[in-house]
């Protein structure tokens, strides 16, 4: 199997070098989540199942990017979520979200969809290959910039200078996205 | 259907057009390879000409029955009108007239004995030993309706069965049911055998319904009939469909992080169950008769 062997090195990467030597492996996935987001200052609740975490590390991306939109790019992804809000300021953007993931259904996907094709394009050059909506085709296409912009700059903070915040931040959206995929999928 | 315990294909080239075209539009219908008018009071129309095949494939319990249904009408994958009732009509004569039942019997028998042995909740076990009853009435029916000449001597023996096998095989419903939800409390090897006796129960009873629908209409209650595998039909795809809710909020879990790693033994049995809930076979079973 393949994915077995990406996790360990994605867990690994999550690790100390010289602990891994001595431990023989990485760290679990939902320590490295919470390192990456401690880095990032993301607000969460450490109980948290590892799903709402992921979300929370989403949303600040989001946030991020929300900062470098114009506010008719706001506009669009307000509606986008059907957020029905007046002020379009970042924080009042990413409560309005909130609730929409709070509520259920499509939301966590699409921001899953939306955050992770962003970053596939800004770090590996091209988007997510997958069939979805004509319109969140384009909303995915429309956020991927300013979403490129922000993940650019979390990994140029001074705190996410190590080499291993810059594999397991964007492999964490990775892993957030095709979870939220799961999530979305009927298995039987 | 046959005598000499035959399997038997319908020679559809034998059968005339306005007979064809009156299956297809649902005014006559096949019932154990005779034609008999739906509009009527199920009247006889006429015997359909039946060539003997080789099926002793699917009795050994190698091939499944729709694949070896296939096989004799040339790998039909369209299965509309003559085709699946001649398709339906094989796979029952499979299950009416071979060991092809008793062999899934012995090894759902063995999934029970050994639920028996690790899950010592008495509903469990109580309830085991109901499907284990069931099972055995359902072959017992088999074995009086395999030759006409029994048949004819013991109607009233097959009505007896028809009885008490409706009763039982509403209690297996309600026992698949409660051991989804209990499983939820059982150990992770228990889960396996649960999920296991589970996937063999649902793979059975669409098989053991078309056996008790051949025995009503081999003793000519075609209503009663029918109305077991209409029935059926309903309860089956209702206890499916909630095994199939059932799984996807487990798969759902496991991949929220909410449940133990070792509840991962569900994704293990992914194959198993979609068979089983995707099963053709089984949905042609449960929607004809013939």
């Amino acid at each position: 199997m393949v994915w077995d062997v990406i996790a360990g090195e994605l867990q690994l990467y999550g690790g100390d070098s010289t602990v891994n030597i001595i431990r023989g492996t990485g760290v679990a996935y939902r320590e490295l989540l919470m390192d990456a987001c401690k880095q990032l200052k993301v607000n969460f609740n450490e109980k948290s199942d590892v799903s709402t975490i992921e979300m929370n590390l989403m949303l600040k991306v989001l946030e991020k990017s929300l900062e470098k939109m114009s506010e008719e790019e706001r506009q669009a992804l307000a509606n986008e979520f059907g957020l029905g809000i007046k002020d379009l300021a970042p924080s009042a953007v990413i409560i309005a979200l909130q609730a929409a993931i709070k509520a259920g259904g499509f939301a966590s996907y699409k921001i899953a969809l939306i955050v992770a094709n962003g970053i596939a394009r800004a770090i590996l050059g091209r988007g997510l290959p997958f069939a979805v909506n004509a319109a969140l085709t384009r909303a995915m296409g429309a956020f991927a910039g300013p979403i490129g912009w922000a993940i650019t700059t979390i990994m140029t903070l001074p705190m996410i200078t190590g080499p291993a915040f810059r594999v397991t931040v964007p492999a964490c959206i990775q892993v957030a996205y095709m979870r939220q995929k799961s999530m979305n999928k009927e298995h039987f | 259907m046959n005598p000499d315990q035959e399997i038997c294909r319908i020679v559809w080239e034998e059968v005339s057009e306005d007979i064809k075209q009156a299956i297809v539009a649902g005014r006559y219908r096949v019932y154990n390879g005779v034609v008999r008018d739906a509009t009527d009071g199920a009247k006889l129309v006429k015997h359909l000409p039946l060539r003997p095949i080789d099926a002793s494939e699917a009795t050994e319990g190698a091939k499944a029955l729709l694949e070896v249904a296939q096989g004799v009408e040339g790998m039909q994958t369209l299965m509309t009108g003559l085709v699946a009732v001649s398709t339906v009509a094989i796979m029952g004569a499979i299950v009416a007239s071979t060991a092809y039942l008793s062999h899934k019997i012995a090894k759902l028998q063995a999934a029970i004995n050994q639920i028996q042995k690790e899950i010592h909740d008495q509903n469990v076990i109580f309830y085991a030993e109901k499907v284990t009853q069931y099972f055995g009435v359902v072959e017992a029916l088999r074995e009086v309706c395999a030759k006409d000449a029994v048949v004819n001597e013991n109607r009233d023996l097959i009505l007896m069965h028809l009885a008490n096998v409706g009763a039982m095989r509403n209690q297996i419903y309600y026992f698949i049911d409660a051991i989804v939800q209990l499983s939820d409390n059982f150990s992770i090897e228990s889960k396996v055998l649960a999920i296991d006796f589970v996937n063999r129960t649902l793979d059975m009873i669409p098989k053991a319904v078309c056996l008790e629908t051949q025995a009503a209409y081999k003793v000519e209650r075609f209503a009663l009939g029918d109305e077991i595998r209409h029935q059926s039909q309903i309860k089956y795809n209702q206890i499916k469909e909630g095994y199939r809710l059932w799984c996807n909020e487990k798969v759902r879990q496991i991949h929220i992080g909410k449940v133990d790693a070792g509840e991962a033994v569900l994704l293990e049995k992914k194959n198993d169950i979609r068979f089983v809930i995707e099963s053709e076979e089984n949905r042609l079973l449960l929607d004809l008769a013939a």
